[in-house]
């Protein structure tokens, strides 16, 4: 087998990567002058900068709050989505990062059901939205009982 | 003035004349070794320079043990390389000359899609989602999304520890040495001292790294490069047996 494909490259491909190898490694000789460096200090310490922490965090904290994560189960794309729409507009409206789809979802789901009760209509197949939910999104309100 | 870039064993010195690039070194020999040096530009140093400096002791590692210079090393003339540079410490050179002489370095650059470790870890994470939660309640401000931040970035830190060290396994045991040189929240640079005969088993073994990191990490895979990373740390005569002392 050959691996000439593993694309080993020579040298680092960017050149704050080749400073990081040449700048301050090696073998120290003890009457030694270093000669000026052009530039390189200035980029080396760009190269170097490391991201403070604060924002680090907000970005993970970012990141996590994009997953729009759900207490004690997993969200499930948009049956999920719009099972949690039914769950109450407290909860919603502490989950800012709900927009777009989750908006067209609720309404979506609003005007399927447009109802308080939901505890007979499973058995309800004659109503007059009975069957464009059928048609629609039956998964969703099926999901719980599924998994 | 001359930049002094790498030290070779003398009898190797006719290397030089074979390396292209943009250096044009020669060498100054004395005590049986001999330094690769080149005039040093009046202008100082760029980062032009520092690109040359690395391919010419890429291109002589891979034919010859040479111990790299850091980038800027000056003397004054012949004589300063060969009185103060070569001769006073003739033996310890030669001695790092014959261990380095069996060994390349490569070094690994794990770039992790942090997303995809955010996402993999947050999930199901009964903390992250409580502190999720509290960042998004009516009035929580920026010290709820920094708490939040912080919790993920620990766990985010201790997965891609554990995703480097399960990828570099193999080439870890394949390596004579192996060191982490490097770690942010998004990248892991690791390093390997590698016996050259066992270079294309490691790179059959970064295939497979590559293989497994798909989708989580880039990889990029330098070398062979000189021995940078373990100089303090060279094995020391023959080992027949090339063993792993990985451990981070």
């Amino acid at each position: 087998m050959t691996m000439a494909s593993v694309n080993r490259a020579p040298r680092p491909s960017s050149l704050a990567d080749v400073l990081d190898v040449v700048l301050d490694k090696g073998i120290v000789i003890d009457a030694y002058v270093r000669v000026a460096l052009v530039g390189i200090e200035l980029l080396t310490i760009d190269a170097r900068i490391v991201i403070a922490s604060v924002d680090t965090y907000l970005r993970f904290a970012e990141a996590v709050n994009r997953l729009d994560l759900q207490p004690s189960e997993e969200a499930t794309g948009l049956p999920g989505l719009i099972e949690r729409m039914q769950e109450g507009g407290a909860k919603r409206k502490t989950r800012g990062a709900l927009s777009g789809a989750g908006e067209k979802a609720r309404d979506v789901m609003q005007s399927i059901t447009g109802r308080g009760d939901d505890d007979e209509d499973e058995d309800d197949g004659d109503r007059d939205n009975g069957r464009r939910r059928d048609r629609g999104v039956p998964a969703s309100r099926r999901a719980p009982s599924r998994s | 003035m001359l930049l002094v870039h790498g030290l070779l064993r003398e009898h190797d010195r006719a290397v030089l004349d074979r390396v292209g690039g943009s250096v044009h070194p020669r060498a100054v020999a004395a005590a049986g070794l001999a330094a690769a040096v080149s005039e040093a530009p009046e202008h100082g140093l760029t980062g032009d320079d520092a690109v040359a400096h690395l391919d010419l002791l890429v291109a002589l590692a891979a034919d010859v043990p040479v111990l790299p210079l850091p980038l800027g090393t000056t003397a004054p003339d012949d004589d300063a390389v060969r009185e103060e540079v070569l001769t006073p410490a003739a033996d310890r050179l030669e001695q790092q000359l014959a261990a380095v002489a069996e060994y390349v370095e490569l070094r690994l650059d794990l770039a992790f899609d942090t997303d995809a470790v955010v996402a993999e870890i947050a999930r199901g994470n009964p903390e992250i989602e409580r502190l999720a939660a509290r960042s998004r309640a009516r009035g929580a401000g920026l010290s709820e999304r920094m708490a939040l931040g912080e919790a993920v970035a620990e766990l985010v830190a201790d997965e891609e520890a554990v995703r480097t060290a399960q990828w570099t396994a193999e080439l870890a045991s394949i390596a004579e040495r192996s060191a982490v040189l490097a770690a942010d929240e998004q990248t892991r640079r690791t390093a390997y001292l590698v016996r050259r005969e066992h270079l294309a088993d490691a790179d059959a073994a970064v295939a497979r790294l590559r293989a497994a990191a798909e989708g989580v990490a880039d990889v990029e895979y330098v070398g062979p490069l000189p021995v940078y990373s373990f100089l303090d740390d060279l094995p020391v005569g023959e080992q027949p047996t090339p063993r792993s002392r990985w451990g981070w």
